[in-house]
């Protein structure tokens, strides 16, 4: 908020520590347990229209029944459905700081069948394309993988 | 629906990027002020009062506490709605229904954005999935320069035709006394506007804006005495989009709609359409105010609206079908990308469209008589709001 000549506010920054603790639930936390302890993405299938929830969720969102236990592994490689280079200044969510987000995002569609957002390596504007083969580079063991899609540092062209 | 319920009474503020000369409160005050005054009543009239705007941009918790006194909601019954980018349209259906109910006869809907209050960005941030995908949450401008950017790539559309439709936008706004941005905009100014995200360019994005609307609806044997010109609220339908993480094997991501299978907009608008009878929106709707965040978003709702076939939305831009003068008029106020106080933009869609369909528009009022018009709401994570009002019943 700026000031213009003439016009008197009263700022009140307020300075609050918000910390929550969300539950992620035995189906979602086995998600993210697969990918901090063993570097792969596994979602579960519904047993009666057969999609894929990832991540896995409890209950199907289409047809509201419980899924049981049809885990699925999706693969770490996938083909980029879509892309955005993002050169502006955003506000990150874990900080509530400014950022440049300097890899490009893009939507991902692993071979497993499920889509997931993330990051990818590749810059150069020329080397991007839809349809572009690329797989998940995990932080290296030690490197304070937290088990969320953090512990995925992006995602790296596959060379033919 | 136990009763016919009709739209008696519309306001709104001026529309601003600041407005330190009002509070909240009195901001509010002004929007339901015009509304009673164009519906002839006063606030003793009024039976219930439903208000909103989006939670965090102003910092208050308990946000309808503090409007009692701006929207004389003390000791009257009511609520308080905050369904994100759809508020608008969510307060007007809640008293829409409230009328129809048959509990109360006359309603006043409320809703208002200060933008100038707060941080926009800080109080979006927590929109996504803190366990899954909030880190990668950059906001409306990246995810509408994608869509637009898969939108091109699919369809054949140039940077051209979105340009279009925001000098399209702007000689609206410039017609409509209540608009935030007038510009009397070229192409060449639009396309020379900074890029912030190709093919995102700062025009092509909405502005944050200051203002407040208002409503007052009645029940059929109410608002016949109330008005001459009632607004007959023929339907309205929410619909939510399906989850992004139910993914169905060979079904392909609609990456430039955002999300999977089909979409809140898709769906909201066959229901409506059906539900009344309309088999070619462009024959059987006169005009339409829609919800567009971005001009990237409008162009590509057109052809989700089944306004055209799909991937014809770029082409309708090219020929003048949405200007004011054309086949099928869309955005006539000059839409979101002109104005918007984001907990009130929805409803002024509707305060819009009622306009229109009384001929009260003034300046921006469409020259052929205006018999029914279409308005939607479109909210973060995919869900939307569409209503059908009408000249007659």
């Amino acid at each position: 908020m700026t000031e213009k000549a003439g016009e008197e506010f009263l700022v009140m920054p307020i300075p609050l520590e918000l910390p929550f603790q969300w539950a992620a639930g035995s189906y979602h936390g086995r998600t993210l347990r697969e990918i901090k302890d063993n570097n792969r993405f596994v979602g579960i299938r519904c047993p009666q229209c057969k999609s894929i929830l990832f991540p896995a969720a409890m209950v199907c969102p289409l047809c509201h029944v419980k899924v049981g236990e049809d885990w699925v592994e999706l693969g770490e490689k996938g083909t980029v459905e879509d892309f955005a280079i993002v050169e502006m200044s955003v506000l990150d969510p874990s900080t509530g700081k400014e950022r440049v987000e300097s890899q490009p995002q893009a939507v991902i569609r692993l071979d497993g069948g499920a889509v997931m957002e993330h990051r990818l390596e590749e810059k150069d504007p020329q080397k991007l394309r839809v349809g572009m083969r690329v797989e998940a580079v995990f932080k290296p063991e030690g490197e304070g993988g937290k088990g969320d899609l953090t512990d995925i540092l992006y995602f790296r062209t596959i060379e033919k | 629906m136990a009763e016919r319920v009709a739209i008696v009474g519309v306001g709104q503020t001026y529309h601003r990027s600041r407005r330190p000369d009002v509070n909240q409160v009195e901001l509010m005050n002004e929007a339901v002020r015009a509304a009673l005054d164009d519906a002839q009543l006063t606030l003793k009239d009024i039976d219930a009062v439903v208000m909103g705007n989006m939670e965090l941009f102003e910092g208050n918790y308990l946000v309808d506490m503090w409007a009692s006194d701006g929207i004389g909601s003390y000791l009257k019954p009511g609520m308080k709605i905050t369904t994100g980018g759809t508020t608008g349209a969510t307060i007007s259906c809640a008293a829409f229904t409230y009328a129809a109910s048959g509990l109360f006869n006359t309603v006043l809907a409320v809703a208002f954005e200060k933008q100038d209050e707060g941080d926009t960005r800080a109080g979006l941030i927590s929109v996504r999935d803190p366990l899954w995908d909030r880190f990668m949450a950059i906001g409306a401008v990246a995810t509408f320069a994608r869509m637009g950017r898969s939108y091109m790539r699919a369809s054949g559309c140039q940077e051209e035709h979105a340009a279009l439709l925001r000098v399209k936008a702007d000689r609206g706004a410039c017609r409509n006394p209540y608009a935030h941005l007038k510009l009397n905009l070229t192409i060449e100014d639009v396309m020379n506007s900074r890029m912030l995200i190709w093919p995102m360019r700062l025009l092509y994005m909405c502005p944050t804006t200051v203002g407040a609307a208002a409503l007052v609806v009645a029940s059929e044997r109410k608002a016949k005495k109330i008005t001459k010109k009632p607004v007959w609220v023929q339907d309205w339908v929410t619909v939510h989009q399906q989850s992004a993480r139910v993914h169905r094997p060979g079904e392909e991501a609609r990456v430039r709609t955002i999300g999977v299978g089909e979409t809140s907009h898709e769906r909201a608008a066959q229901l409506i359409y059906k539900r009344n009878g309309i088999t070619k929106p462009i024959r059987d709707i006169d005009v339409a105010e829609i919800y567009e965040p971005s001009t990237w978003g409008e162009l590509i709702w057109y052809e989700l609206y089944g306004f055209c076939e799909p991937g014809e939305g770029w082409r309708w831009a090219e020929k003048g079908v949405t200007d004011m003068e054309g086949e099928f008029p869309v955005n006539p106020s000059g839409g979101v990308v002109a104005t918007n106080p984001i907990g009130a933009t929805a409803m002024i869609r509707i305060v819009e469209a009622a306009l229109q369909v009384r001929g009260d528009a003034g300046e921006h009022q469409m020259t052929r008589p205006v018999r029914r018009a279409f308005t939607t709401a479109w909210g973060g994570q995919n869900w939307t709001v569409a209503t059908l009002l009408s000249k007659s019943i």
